[in-house]
């Protein structure tokens, strides 16, 4: 038991999380050799710092990473889901859990 | 465990309405206009609904029982968990823990020779789980099946919280893949759901129907623990209160409502007499088959004939 918890974020939230780290669900909406473009559950977009081995393809993905100072994300590892995901559900979901330090610590 | 099975509806995938359904509830837990309990409190099979609300005279006397129950849970909440006498159930919320239900992502991994050990984290904490060997089944098979959940890799899993040597230890009884980000979101909204009721009680559709009835100043009682603490004031809306749990529309409510306080009768509540109560809310039609499901689902009984009824629970 134990460890440094990792909050669910979407775009809006990176700003309060910077060196933290947090995980971000979203789709991969482009992707080149370094670096992952994500759609975030409130729909902004939020570029991923893909780490050496990155499993990240098109689909819907949860990246664990910590926020760099200019808002993108230093991967450090994901995980592929198989299906679409209802982001809009998601989105209001972490803004309920946020507000629910008791269970989650995300304040 | 039946209400262990609902979830596997959910795998098969139309959850978004269900999840509608349940956030909306959620958005709101303080006010008054709350539809029926939907989602998952409204399945009477939901094991949480076995528990009685909270903070009523009635949870005392439910918690003396050993209690089986299913909570979706964070691994905050584990942590947080206490076990006021060893060896027995930890608590949380003021009740037993019994079987919990966790969504988080593999950290570490490992077969040892009596169990498959993993760390897990929801992203709120880790917790070490053991899946021991041999509860039924080929153990060799069983440790191949369990090879398949490496690190990195998200799963559902049920156990209960064990202390070993005073370390936290989830003792699962299942373990299983989890495929779609959407398992991620239910298993939050309904942790916060089961944490909110236990907290501060069921939403209870009954009550906002009572004080409509009675005060028409309804907007007088501002949060929930407000109107629950005059529930408790009042003897007749304790009646209420069995018949609010969540398992019941409003018109099928009221309908109890009604035919409990004619419960000291012989014949019990006329049919007629019902239909006329509930004029304005209901047809007589909407009454007759209100009655005939609730007495296909044993709620009611008939009386001397089919048109008086009684509670099977008064």
């Amino acid at each position: 038991m134990g460890a440094e918890a990792t909050p669910r974020i979407n775009s809006a939230l990176l700003q309060k999380n910077v060196g933290r780290p947090v995980r971000l669900v979203g789709k991969v909406i482009g992707l080149n050799a370094t670096h992952a473009f994500i759609e975030a559950s409130d729909r902004g977009q939020v570029n991923v710092q893909l780490t050496a081995g990155s499993i990240i393809r098109q689909g819907v993905v949860e990246v664990l990473g910590r926020v760099n100072p200019d808002l993108s994300i230093a991967e450090m590892s994901s995980f592929m889901f198989q299906e679409d995901y209802d982001c809009d559900t998601y989105n209001r979901m972490v803004t309920l859990a946020h507000s629910q330090p008791e269970l989650f610590g995300w304040a | 465990m039946s209400g262990y099975g609902g979830y596997g509806g959910y795998a098969g995938g139309n959850a978004g309405g269900g999840f509608q359904g349940q956030f909306g509830q959620q958005q709101q837990p303080h006010h008054q206009q709350q539809q029926p309990a939907g989602g998952g409190f409204g399945s009477p099979s939901n094991p949480f609904t076995n528990t009685t609300p909270t903070g009523s005279p009635g949870a005392k006397k439910a918690s003396g029982k050993s209690e089986q129950s299913l909570r979706s849970v964070t691994v905050k909440q584990l942590q947080s968990a206490t076990q006021p006498v060893p060896d027995m159930p930890f608590r949380l919320d003021g009740r037993d823990l019994s079987q919990v239900v966790l969504v988080g992502r593999i950290n570490s991994a490992s077969t040892q020779s009596t169990n498959f050990a993993m760390t897990l984290d929801d992203g709120t904490g880790t917790v070490e789980c053991k899946k021991f060997f041999g509860d039924g089944g080929d153990e060799e098979e069983e440790a191949a099946r369990l090879a398949q959940f490496s690190e990195g890799v998200y799963v559902r899993v049920v156990g209960q919280l064990r202390a070993f040597a005073s370390r936290k230890t989830l003792v699962l009884f299942s373990v299983r893949p989890v495929h779609s980000a959407n398992e991620i979101t239910f298993h939050c909204l309904e942790a916060i759901t089961m944490h909110l009721a236990l907290t501060r009680g069921l939403p209870m559709p009954a009550q906002q129907m009572q004080q409509q009835m009675q005060q028409p100043q309804a907007g007088a009682f501002g949060g929930f623990g407000g109107a629950q603490q005059h529930m408790h004031q009042q003897g007749q809306q304790q009646q209420q209160m069995q018949f609010g749990a969540g398992m019941f529309t409003p018109l099928q409510q009221e309908i109890m409502m009604l035919v409990s306080q004619q419960q000291h009768t012989v014949e019990g509540m006329a049919l007629d007499a019902l239909a006329f109560r509930l004029r304005g809310r209901a047809g007589a039609d909407e009454v007759r088959s209100t009655v005939d499901y609730l007495s296909a689902e044993g709620h009611l009984y008939s009386t001397i004939d089919d048109a008086h009824f009684k509670a099977t629970s008064a």
